[in-house]
C-alpha cells in the first residue's frame, strides 16, 4: 500500500463505515425503534469504528510505517510542549557537535592529512643539531652523508635566498620573493614531477649554467596567465636573466624552506665559492632532506647518520659536538603549532565530556518526571515496546535536531576560521568539514541521547503502573539517581574548572608576551628589508653608498624623525658570530664562544629607542678610515667581563685564525673592534627567550661583512603607516629595480609573532565560555527538579513557620555543596594537567594561584546565580498551594 | 490437504454472499450472513472489514460508491472473475474440511 494514498484510503474508510453506520440506523428504526435511541443502538450494534479503522490498518500493512509516524508528531507535540527542556537539549547538543567539528576538522587539514608526495611516508628532514639546537646542514658535511650512510635512497641539499624577482620584460617590477635553491634530487626524492617542461639538470648545478628556472603553477596562473608558450620565457632574478625550463605543481610547502607561503621560484643550487671545501665545513646554512631506502626505519636512520657525525666529529674539529637529527617529514609540518592544537584537542575532549554528562542528566531528570504519564499509557493498554519506541523516537528526533544545529554551528564555524587570519596560519586555509570528524561526533551525540534516553524508558516499562498512579507522579524513588545526577554536575563542574584555568593562564601569557618591555620603543616605527645584488652593487663601497644616500633622502622626508639602515633589530635573532676577546686564547674549537652580531649604522641606536648605559653611542666620526668600533649589551657583559670595564676591550670577530682558517662569515680576513659602549638588553631571540649576548658593529668599518641584505628602520611623528609608501618611493627613485618588501610598522610585525597564540586564546577562553553555559544549565536543571520534588516539603516548613530565608538558603545549599566539590576535584585535575600546559605559558607558572584563585571564585557565583532563579520560586511557595497539589 | 483457517472461512462467506447477492454494501453482507445462518453466524464489524478491504486489495471484489434504496451513499461491493474462481476453490476446499473434520468425529 502506497503511504501517500494512505490518507486517501482512510478517508474513503471513514465513509464508508458511517455510510453503514446509518444504513444500521434505517434498520433500526424500521424496527420500530424510536429515532435518537436508533443512533445509539445502532452504534452499540456496530461496534467501535475506530477500532476497526485500526484493524483495517494492519490489513493494509501500513501500520508500523503509520505508527513511526505518529510517535514522531507525537515527539514534536512533547517537545513543544516542554520547550524550555527541548531547547536546552538541542543547545547542549549543537554546542558540542560544533564544537568538536569545528576543532577536529582544523586537527585534520593541520595534522591529519598525509602529505601530498609520493612515498611520503619515507621522507625525513635532516638538520645538525649544535649546543641542542637544530641549525643548517654545512656542504662538506653533506657530501659526506650522502657516500658514507646506508640507509637513504637519495637525500637532498637545498636553500632558500630572498632575491628580487621581475617578470616584465624591462624588469622594472622587481618583487623581493623567496627563492628556493634545489638540486635535481631535491625533486627526485620528493617525487615531483613537472607539469611542463623539465627539471634542472646536473651540469645546471655548477657556475655559470644555472640561469634555469622553474616556476610553479601558481606563479605561472599569477604572473603569467598561464601562457603555454612559458617555457623559454624569461625571469629576471637580482638583475640577471634566467630561463624558465619547467613549470612545477604547487606541491612543495613553504614549511620545508621555513616559510609561510611556498615558494614560488626555484633555481639551481649553486654553491657557493668553496662550499665544498673543508673550510666551509662550519657553514651550517643548507637545509637536507632524504628518503629512505624502502623497509628503512627511522631509528636505523638516525642510528647510521650518527655513526657517520660521530665520525666526522672525531676527524674535523669544527663538528666536534655537533649532532644530527633525523624527523619524519609529517611531524615537521606543524612547527609549533603541535602543543597549541593538541591543547585544543584536550579541551574539546573536556567539552564534550561536559556536554554529554549534561545531556545525561538533564534526560534523566525528564524521563524520571514522565513515570506518571508512562503509567498511564501503560494502564490504557500500550505495550513494552510500544513505550521503548514512542522514547526511542523522542531521543531520535531530539538528536537530530541538535545535531542539525550542530552542523550549521560547524560550517559557520569553519567558514569563520578560514576567513579571518588566512596568512598567519597558513594551513587554515584548507579547511574544511572532515566528513570523518563529523560522523564520530554525530555517533556521540546520538549515543549519548540514546543511551541516558532508553535506560528509563526500560525502567519505567517495567513498572507496575498501579503503584505509579498511586505516589501521584511524585516517584522519588529516584534517591540514587537523583545522586548519580549531582554527581554528574559535580564533573561537569570540575571540567569546566580545568577550561577556566587554562584560557586564564593562556590569556595572561599572550598579555604578558605582547606588554612586555622588550628594551626599544615600538611605537611610530617602521621596518623594511631590501637586497642589494652583487651584480649591480659589487664592493661594499658602492652598498654603503647607496645606504647612505637612501638614509640622506628618506631623512628629509616630512614626518621622519629618525632612520637607519641596519641588519639587526629587536625581537629577531642575527647572525652567529664566532669570536675572541684580546688577551684570552681559545685553545680548542669547541670552545669559542659564540655572539649574536649585525651590522648597522650610526644611527641605529637612536632610531631604535635603545639607551646607551656606559660609554658612547656610534656616532658620524666612526667612518671607514677610523679604528672600528663596536657596542655590546648588557648580557654580553654580565657573560664575558663581569668584574672587568668592557670599554676598550678588543675584540677579533671570526673563529681564531690558529684554529681554523676560513671562518663562516669572516672568510680568512679578521677584523678586531674596540668596544665602544653598552647598550641596554633588548630581546633578541624572539619574543619569549631570555635576552642573549649581542654585539653590533658599523657595516662601513667591517667591509667583510657588508653584505647586500639590509633591513631600514624609520621613526616617525605621525601615524607610521602614512609613511610607508613615501619611503618605498625613495628607494625606488634611487634604483627602480630595488623593490622595498616586508613594509610594515614594528606593531604589525610584532602582533604577527603572537597571532598563533592569539588564535588559541580566542578559541580556548570561547570553550571555557561554553563550557560555563553548560555547567550553568546543568546547576539550574538540577536545582529546578529538586525544588519540584521537593516543593510538599517545603510547603510543610513555611507552614510551621520557618522564614523564607531559610528555604532560599535550604535550596542554595544544595548548589553550593555542589559546586565546592567540583571547583576542588577541578583544582586537582588542574594541578595533574600542570605539566603539559607549562610549555605553552610564559612568564606565569602552570599553577598560579590567583589564577586558580579567580576560577573558583566565578565558577562558585555562578553556581550560586544558578540556584538563584529556583530558590527564588521556592521561597515564594504558597503553602496552602503546596499542601493540596500531589 | 485440507487447509482450514478461520481467516479462509470469512472470505469464503462473503464471496458466497456476493456471488448470490450481485453487489451488496458491508452492512449489507453482515446482515444476509446473520438471517441465513439464523443468528448462528454473527461476524464482527471488526473482521468484515479488513477482509473486504483485503479482497479488495487482492483483486478478488470490485468496490464503487452508489446509492441506496434509502437514498444513502454506500460502497458496494462486486465479485470479480478471480472472485468467481477462488469462492470455487474455496467451496472446494470447505468440502474436504468438512468431510475430514465428520470422519474423525464419527470414528469410534
Amino acid at each position: 500500500m502506497h503511504w501517500w494514498k494512505l490518507r486517501k484510503r482512510d478517508a474513503d474508510l471513514e465513509r464508508e463505515l458511517r455510510s453503514d453506520l446509518e444504513l444500521e440506523e434505517e434498520e433500526q428504526r424500521e424496527n420500530g425503534v424510536p429515532s435518537e435511541e436508533a443512533r445509539y443502538a445502532a452504534r452499540r450494534a456496530f461496534g467501535n469504528p475506530t477500532l476497526i479503522r485500526e484493524q483495517t490498518h494492519e490489513a493494509w500493512g501500513s501500520a508500523q510505517f503509520e505508527r513511526c509516524w505518529q510517535d514522531v508528531r507525537y515527539a514534536l507535540r512533547q517537545m513543544r510542549k516542554s520547550l524550555g527542556f527541548s531547547a536546552v537539549v538541542i543547545l547542549v547538543l549543537a554546542l558540542a557537535i560544533g564544537a568538536n567539528a569545528s576543532v577536529f576538522s582544523v586537527l585534520s587539514a593541520v595534522l591529519l592529512r598525509p602529505l601530498e608526495f609520493r612515498n611520503a611516508d619515507r621522507l625525513v628532514q635532516i638538520t645538525s643539531m649544535k649546543d641542542g639546537k637544530p641549525v643548517g646542514v654545512s656542504g662538506p658535511d653533506w657530501r659526506d652523508f650522502v657516500t658514507q650512510n646506508q640507509t637513504f635512497e637519495k637525500m637532498a641539499i637545498y636553500d632558500q635566498w630572498r632575491k628580487n624577482v621581475s617578470t616584465s620584460s624591462r624588469g622594472d617590477d622587481a618583487a623581493q620573493v623567496l627563492v628556493g635553491l634545489a638540486r635535481p634530487e631535491f625533486f627526485e626524492a620528493l617525487g615531483i614531477q613537472p607539469l611542463l617542461g623539465r627539471l634542472f639538470t646536473a651540469e645546471e648545478g655548477l657556475e655559470g649554467r644555472n640561469h634555469v628556472a622553474l616556476i610553479t603553477d601558481t606563479f605561472w596562473e599569477t604572473h603569467y596567465q598561464r601562457d603555454p608558450k612559458i617555457l623559454g620565457r624569461t625571469i629576471t632574478i637580482n638583475d640577471q636573466p634566467y630561463t624558465i625550463v619547467g613549470v612545477l605543481p604547487a606541491t612543495i610547502p613553504g614549511w620545508l624552506h621555513g616559510a609561510q607561503a611556498q615558494l614560488p621560484v626555484f633555481e639551481p643550487f649553486v654553491p657557493g665559492p668553496g662550499l665544498w671545501s673543508e673550510q666551509s665545513r662550519g657553514g651550517r646554512g643548507n637545509g637536507a632532506i632524504g628518503l629512505l631506502k624502502p623497509g628503512m626505519t627511522v631509528g636505523k636512520a638516525q642510528a647510521d647518520l650518527t655513526r657517520i657525525a660521530d665520525t666526522l666529529a672525531a676527524t674535523h674539529p669544527v663538528d666536534r659536538e655537533v649532532g644530527i637529527l633525523i624527523a619524519p617529514l609529517t611531524t615537521m609540518r606543524t612547527g609549533d603549532l603541535r602543543s597549541l592544537l593538541l591543547l585544543l584537542m584536550g579541551a574539546v575532549g573536556l567539552i564534550l565530556l561536559i556536554a554529554c554528562s549534561n545531556l545525561a542528566a538533564l534526560l534523566l531528570a525528564r524521563n524520571t518526571a514522565r513515570q506518571r504519564e508512562f503509567a498511564v499509557r501503560k494502564a490504557l493498554g500500550a505495550g513494552r515496546a510500544a513505550l521503548i519506541r514512542q522514547i526511542l523516537t523522542e531521543t531520535l528526533v531530539l538528536s537530530l535536531l541538535g545535531s542539525g544545529l550542530g552542523l550549521v554551528l560547524a560550517w559557520g564555524a569553519t567558514h569563520a576560521l578560514r576567513t579571518t587570519d588566512p596568512g598567519k596560519i597558513p594551513q587554515l586555509m584548507e579547511l574544511s568539514l572532515d566528513w570523518r570528524v563529523l560522523l564520530f561526533i554525530l555517533a556521540a551525540g546520538l549515543g549519548t541521547c540514546l543511551l541516558f534516553g532508553i535506560a528509563p524508558a526500560l525502567w519505567s516499562a517495567r513498572l507496575n503502573a498501579i503503584d505509579a498512579l498511586k505516589e501521584g507522579g511524585r516517584t522519588n524513588s529516584g534517591g540514587s539517581r537523583q545522586g548519580f545526577r549531582k554527581l554528574l554536575v559535580v564533573v561537569q563542574i570540575a571540567l569546566s574548572m580545568m577550561l577556566l584555568v587554562g584560557a586564564g593562564l593562556l590569556i595572561q601569557t599572550l598579555e604578558r608576551l605582547e606588554n612586555q618591555d622588550l628594551g626599544f620603543r615600538v611605537d611610530h616605527l617602521i621596518r623594511g628589508h631590501f637586497y642589494l645584488p652583487p651584480a649591480q652593487y659589487p664592493t661594499p663601497d658602492t652598498i654603503t653608498r647607496l645606504c647612505d644616500r637612501f638614509m640622506e633622502r628618506v631623512r628629509v622626508l616630512p614626518g621622519v624623525r629618525e632612520v637607519s639602515v641596519t641588519t639587526v633589530y629587536p625581537p629577531r635573532d642575527g647572525w652567529l658570530m664566532m669570536f675572541s676577546i684580546q688577551g684570552r686564547p681559545v685553545s680548542r674549537l669547541e670552545d669559542v664562544p659564540s655572539t649574536i652580531f649585525g651590522v648597522v649604522d650610526a644611527n641605529y641606536l637612536g632610531t631604535a629607542g635603545i639607551p646607551v648605559v656606559e660609554g658612547r653611542d656610534f656616532s658620524n666620526s666612526d667612518r671607514e678610515t677610523t679604528s672600528p668600533v663596536a657596542i655590546v649589551n648588557q648580557a654580553f657583559v654580565k657573560e664575558y667581563f663581569t668584574d672587568v670595564d668592557p670599554i676598550g676591550q678588543r675584540v677579533e670577530l671570526g673563529a681564531p685564525a690558529s684554529l681554523v682558517a676560513q671562518d663562516v662569515w669572516m672568510g680568512t680576513e679578521r677584523e678586531t673592534v674596540t668596544i665602544a659602549g653598552v647598550m641596554r638588553d633588548s630581546h633578541n631571540q624572539g619574543l619569549a627567550l631570555p635576552v642573549a649576548p649581542q654585539l653590533i658593529a658599523l657595516f662601513r668599518q667591517v667591509p667583510k661583512v657588508n653584505f647586500g641584505f639590509k633591513d631600514v628602520l624609520v621613526r616617525s611623528n605621525v601615524a607610521p603607516e602614512a609613511l610607508e609608501h613615501a619611503v618605498a618611493q625613495q628607494l625606488h627613485e634611487l634604483d627602480p629595480q630595488l623593490p622595498l618588501s616586508e613594509v610594515e610598522t614594528m606593531s604589525e610585525y610584532l602582533d604577527d609573532m603572537t597571532t598563533v597564540k592569539r588564535f588559541t586564546s580566542v578559541i580556548l577562553a570561547s570553550f571555557a565560555g561554553v563550557g560555563l553555559l553548560l555547567a550553568v544549565m546543568g546547576i539550574y536543571g538540577v536545582i529546578a527538579y529538586l525544588v519540584a520534588q521537593r516543593t510538599q516539603e517545603i510547603g510543610i516548613r513555611l507552614a510551621l513557620g520557618a522564614p523564607r530565608s531559610a528555604v532560599v538558603w535550604l535550596v542554595s545549599s544544595q548548589g553550593l555543596r555542589m559546586a565546592l566539590a567540583g571547583v576542588a576535584i577541578g583544582l586537582v585535575g588542574t594541578v595533574l594537567a600542570a605539566r603539559s600546559m607549562t610549555s605553552l605559558l610564559y612568564g606565569i607558572s602552570a599553577l598560579d594561584p590567583p589564577t586558580m584563585g579567580m576560577a573558583s571564585i566565578v565558577l562558585i557565583a555562578i553556581a550560586l546565580g544558578a540556584c538563584a532563579l529556583p530558590a527564588k520560586r521556592a521561597a515564594k511557595i504558597d503553602p496552602m498551594q503546596a499542601l493540596r497539589t500531589e | 490437504m485440507a487447509k482450514n483457517d478461520l481467516q479462509g472461512t470469512l472470505d469464503l462467506l462473503i464471496l458466497k454472499t456476493l456471488s448470490q447477492l450481485d453487489s451488496m454494501h458491508g452492512y449489507g453482507i453482515l446482515m444476509h450472513i446473520r438471517r441465513v445462518s439464523d443468528e448462528l453466524l454473527i461476524v464482527e464489524e471488526g473482521s468484515l472489514y479488513p477482509a473486504l478491504h483485503r479482497m479488495e486489495q487482492q483483486g478478488w471484489v470490485r468496490a464503487s460508491w452508489a446509492v441506496t434504496d434509502y437514498g444513502r451513499k454506500a460502497k458496494w461491493y462486486a465479485l470479480t472473475r478471480a472472485g468467481r474462481q477462488q469462492l470455487a476453490s474455496r467451496e472446494k476446499n470447505w468440502a474436504q474440511v468438512v468431510k475430514g473434520v465428520d470422519a474423525v468425529l464419527r470414528f469410534a
